[in-house]
């Protein structure tokens, strides 16, 4: 199993909820977030102390799948949240070693 | 708190309901999956879960509650979708609607959220709304997927009577404005088109959504549910206007999507709709498609795929406009000027006049394409279906009517009309004509470098060429219309673009196959003379451009001269050139693109001046090496010393001189003499109009600097795509190559600085570049579904140059691969000195112009096995690939 974190601009995340839907993945979790990359915000001087003013809004989805979906989970956000300009966002693929499913008690695949 | 009252002693447990179920299923899947026909099995599985849910409503006390709630207002529970239409496929949703008068009880709304985590537990994707009638027809006004689903809905629960009348409403408000609907539903497909209709979707369709697909079948039931108030789809057969249509094959039809999409979810676990290549390949060994000799078992399937989604695809277009023709009836359009006597026009369709069928002049079927393809209208839908009769029942009379094969000749010589072409080949008009186009239909190559099956590709290539004619490249390709314009048989072309490819369905060496085909073709067409020569040349050397273009050294003049001899004929050239250029513009994105447009075009240029030039020999390059030193001379002598510069010159080879253009030669010098004590130095220079960056380097030359750079550059995901490499009798190295831009436009200067500190690392043996290589592979996430298994090719070939033997080998694209491909080569000994670089995501092609030790040609078969065998162990071997 693999945890995909996908931080991406809000305002594709429609279109990225429903493609991943698509390739059967059952779930996601889906949080506002702020933060800043490469893009950075810019930097303040505020009474001699350093300020980062602008850190730029954007949403973190969070989908964990069965490995060998992961490469097409992957190339979908991808594909979904791509506008070529600066800022849109990352992919992070994390190994996940086990997962409950708290009402059932079910593990891994069954409760993914 | 009462206790839910379930009569244990009669009905079994929910959970044992529940685990009962599964192993129902468990068994359906493993004994019957296989072996029933589609619609069998849905009809298993879609009263195996009626059972099943019966059993969860009587043993949860859900039956009994409701039966006890008479006078206190209706409820029912409704399957909506495709399980209310009974044909719930394993992974598809079930999609359930609870529909209640009244507020709902809390003890009725405990057990229903009871009944749906035993559902969840089924395993079951539960979609579930439970609303009033009213909240429910707010829904399906506002959304269209509500409505289409409670269209297919059926009771499975609750009041009989109730569930009518809200039936019986929701009907009567969609009869209320059937036009709108209908509408709705059209615009509907035309996105699902758009979104499932694209290249992408085409070798790996979405057997649901996709044009063809499921859903296009839905669609009918619709439209003969709502707008007619046919309650089964059978019944569309009561009605003339659609008593023709064919159910029993349809059904067929949809009876094969069925199973596949059954096959597709339980080989996935999931509600997988699409058909990726990796399960096409699984689909065709698991339903017995062996490979036959002309086509490989999974293209055998998807031939049948293709048949059926394009057969559903039709017949739901035609079902369509004919609905839409009967509930808004259109008079005719005016007549166009000068307009067939014998057809008029009804909404952009070419019909016979009074609407009668046609009886015996087969005639009409030529004429009314013609019209159609002059005048940029489509044929009526039952002329269509008639056309299409007469077609398969005679069309042996049909091809000898006199004039017909010139009325078909015609077509094909101006074909202006993408769409009518397209018709031609569905209703089988170009195989009665071209039986060997029967070959090719449906025909899919198995992997992804083809976008379309061949009949459909030969039609774009066709389509691409009258573009060209008609001027749609002037702006961004302006030299192809130029060339056009030269042609003396322009019309000519379009038959070659159509007939290119035909050898494909005669199995490998298609080139050849096919041109041997030709003269018969052509003949039963009524050509002979020129025309026939001409295309047979066409389709014979239809791949010699692009395939010498991006795999031999241009500036090699040997190469240019072998090409000219083959071709003798200006006008030849020309064709050869524009037909390269349709065939790759039409194949799909992995064969098109800037970088091999600009190689096309250089070899086209260089072929053309020696062909006009009047000779078939290699100009005097003693004359054209003076001419380039003077110029290089000149332009440096004010920076420099002309002793120095002249030094230099003399150092280095003929071919380089040959070979280099003067302003490469320039920068060269003027590197060599400022460097100094650098290990290193080089030029960046961006080409025009590609993404491809030229680096002229200058370095002392070493053992394994080709790896290294092409390793460095790899790590960099610079892709390499040419390199010509010269070292001077001083041993310096002056190298050309020309690589992709780096990925990130924000961020080129970064890169290449990174790049050429990287480089001088390597080239001191300061960077572990095998290991940073491979772990660069180790992380790879290969983003296409299936790659083809393909083993290393390696081919040698000694005439093509004077100097050096030309190593080709294909093998599967990695990152680095070019990088273990140089490795190997070297530790054979062997010496790149000129390589040309193709990849794509499925294979990488290189050329490679190699010496050995003693700068001789390699005539040593040992030394070749053993390349052979090192790469193959390395490179094309099973660990190739990790999967996640």
């Amino acid at each position: 199993m693999k945890k995909i974190e996908a931080i991406i601009k809000p305002f594709k995340l429609e279109d990225v909820k429903e493609a991943v839907l698509k390739l059967g993945v059952s779930g996601m979790s889906v949080t506002e977030i702020k933060g800043f990359g490469r893009q950075k915000g810019h930097k303040e001087i505020y009474r001699g102390a350093e300020y980062v003013v602008d850190f730029l809004p954007k949403v973190k989805v969070e989908v964990v799948v069965p490995a060998e979906l992961t490469a097409r989970v992957v190339e979908t956000i991808k594909e979904n949240a791509y506008t070529g300009q600066i800022g849109d966002g990352k992919i992070f693929v994390l190994p996940v070693e086990k997962a409950i499913r708290i009402r059932t008690g079910e593990e891994d695949r069954d409760a993914i | 708190m009462k206790r839910i009252e379930t009569p244990s002693n009669i009905t079994r447990s929910p959970d044992k309901v529940v685990e009962d179920f599964i192993e129902a299923r468990t068994d359906l899947v493993q004994s019957e999956l296989a072996a029933l026909s589609g619609g069998c099995l849905v009809r298993r599985y879609v009263r195996l879960v009626d059972l099943f849910l019966g059993e969860l409503f009587l043993s949860l006390g859900l039956r009994q509650e409701l039966s006890s709630r008479n006078g206190n207002g209706g409820m029912a529970i409704l399957a909506l979708g495709s399980y209310g239409n009974r044909e719930l496929c394993l992974g598809s949703d079930l999609d359930l609607m609870v529909l209640h008068e009244l507020p709902l009880p809390r003890k009725i709304e405990r057990i229903l959220l009871q009944m749906l985590y035993l559902l969840w537990d089924a395993k079951l994707e539960v979609g579930y709304t439970i609303v009033t009638p009213e909240e429910s027809k707010r829904l399906i006004r506002e959304d269209f997927g509500t409505l289409t689903s409670v269209m297919n809905s059926r009771l499975l629960l609750g009041s009989r009577s109730f569930y009518r009348g809200f039936m019986d409403s929701f009907f009567s408000d969609l009869q209320q404005d059937k036009e709108d609907l209908l509408k709705k539903i059209v615009l509907a497909r035309r996105k699902r088109e758009e979104k499932y209709g694209g290249e992408a979707y085409f070798i790996e369709p979405d057997i649901k959504e996709g044009p063809g697909g499921l859903r296009d079948f839905d669609i009918m039931r619709w439209v003969a549910r709502a707008c007619f108030g046919w309650e089964r789809f059978t019944d569309i057969k009561r009605s003339p206007v659609f008593s023709h249509f064919e159910i029993n094959k349809l059904n067929y039809s949809k009876g094969f999507l069925l199973k596949i999409r059954n096959l597709l979810h339980t080989m996935t676990a999931g509600k997988e709709d699409r058909l990726l290549l990796s399960h096409q390949e699984q689909l065709a060994r698991l339903l017995s498609y062996s490979d036959s000799p002309y086509m490989s078992g999974p293209s055998r399937f998807m031939k049948d795929l293709y048949l059926h989604m394009n057969r559903i695809r039709y017949v739901s277009e035609e079902f369509l406009t004919k609905a839409m023709d009967v509930i808004s009836p259109s008079s005719l359009d005016p007549v166009p000027p000068s307009f067939p006597a014998e057809f008029e026009v009804v909404k952009g369709n070419v019909v016979i006049k009074g609407g009668s069928p046609f009886r015996d002049d087969l005639i009409l079927i030529l004429k009314a394409f013609e019209t159609a393809n002059e005048r940029d209208l489509f044929l009526g839908s039952g002329f269509i279906w008639e056309a299409r009769r007469k077609i398969t029942k005679e069309k042996r009379r049909l091809v000898e009517m006199p004039g017909a094969k010139e009325m078909f000749l015609n077509l094909i010589f101006d074909p202006r009309n993408p769409k009518i072409m397209r018709l031609a080949l569905e209703i089988g008009l170009i195989n009665a004509f071209i039986p060997e186009f029967r070959r090719i239909r449906n025909l899919a190559e198995f992997g992804y470098y083809h976008v379309e099956t061949v009949d459909l590709h030969s039609l774009r290539t066709v389509e691409i060429l009258y573009k060209i004619q008609s001027g749609a490249f002037d702006s961004e390709w302006p030299l192809l219309r130029e060339v056009w314009n030269e042609l003396k048989h322009p019309e000519w072309l379009f038959l070659a673009g159509l007939l290119h490819d035909i050898g494909k369905g005669y199995g490998k060496g298609h080139s050849v196959k096919g041109a041997r085909k030709i003269t018969r073709i052509l003949k039963r067409l009524g050509l002979k003379g020129e025309v026939i020569k001409t295309i047979t040349f066409l389709v014979r050397y239809h791949i010699l451009l692009a395939r010498i273009s991006q795999r031999r050294d241009l500036g090699d003049e040997k190469t240019v001269v072998s090409v000219a001899q083959m071709i003798r004929d200006p006008d030849l050239l020309k064709m050869l050139f524009l037909l390269t250029v349709a065939d790759s513009e039409a194949t799909g994105p992995m064969a098109r693109g800037e970088w091999k447009r600009l190689l096309l075009d250089e070899l086209y240029f260089k072929v053309k001046k020696i062909l006009e030039g009047g000779k078939l020999a290699a100009p005097d390059t003693r004359r054209k090496i003076a001419k380039k030193r003077a110029q290089a001379l000149n332009l440096l002598k004010d920076q420099f010393p002309v002793k120095a510069i002249e030094a230099l010159i003399n150092q280095a080879s003929t071919r380089y001189l040959m070979e280099v253009q003067v302003e490469d030669i320039v920068s060269h010098i003027r590197l060599a003499l400022t460097m100094g004590e650098e290990p290193y130095a080089w030029a960046l220079k961006k080409l025009q109009g590609v993404p491809v960056t030229r680096v002229i380097q200058c370095t002392y030359d070493r053992p394994g600097l080709f790896s290294k750079m092409v390793g460095v550059f790899a790590l960099n995901n610079i892709r390499v795509l040419s390199a010509n490499i010269f070292t001077l009798k001083n041993g310096l190295a002056f190298d050309v190559y020309e690589v992709t831009n780096p990925v990130d436009p924000y961020r080129e200067k970064d890169r290449w600085e990174k790049v050429q500190r990287e480089i001088i690392l390597a080239l001191e043996d300061r960077l572990p570049l095998e290991q940073l290589i491979r772990e660069k592979q180790k992380g790879l996430l290969q983003s296409k579904s299936y790659i083809i298994p393909q083993r290393i090719k390696v081919k040698v070939d000694n005439e093509v140059s004077d100097f050096f033997t030309v190593i080709e080998v294909i093998s599967l694209y990695r990152p680095g691969g070019l990088f273990e491909i140089a490795k190997q080569m070297y530790s054979l000994g062997l010496d790149i000195r000129f390589a040309k670089v193709n990849m794509d995501e499925e294979k990488m092609m290189g050329a490679f112009y190699v010496r050995d030790r003693e700068g001789q040609k390699i005539y040593d078969g040992e030394m070749l096995r053993e390349l052979k065998q090192g790469l193959a162990q390395g490179y094309g071997s099973g660990e190739s690939y990790p999967t996640w």
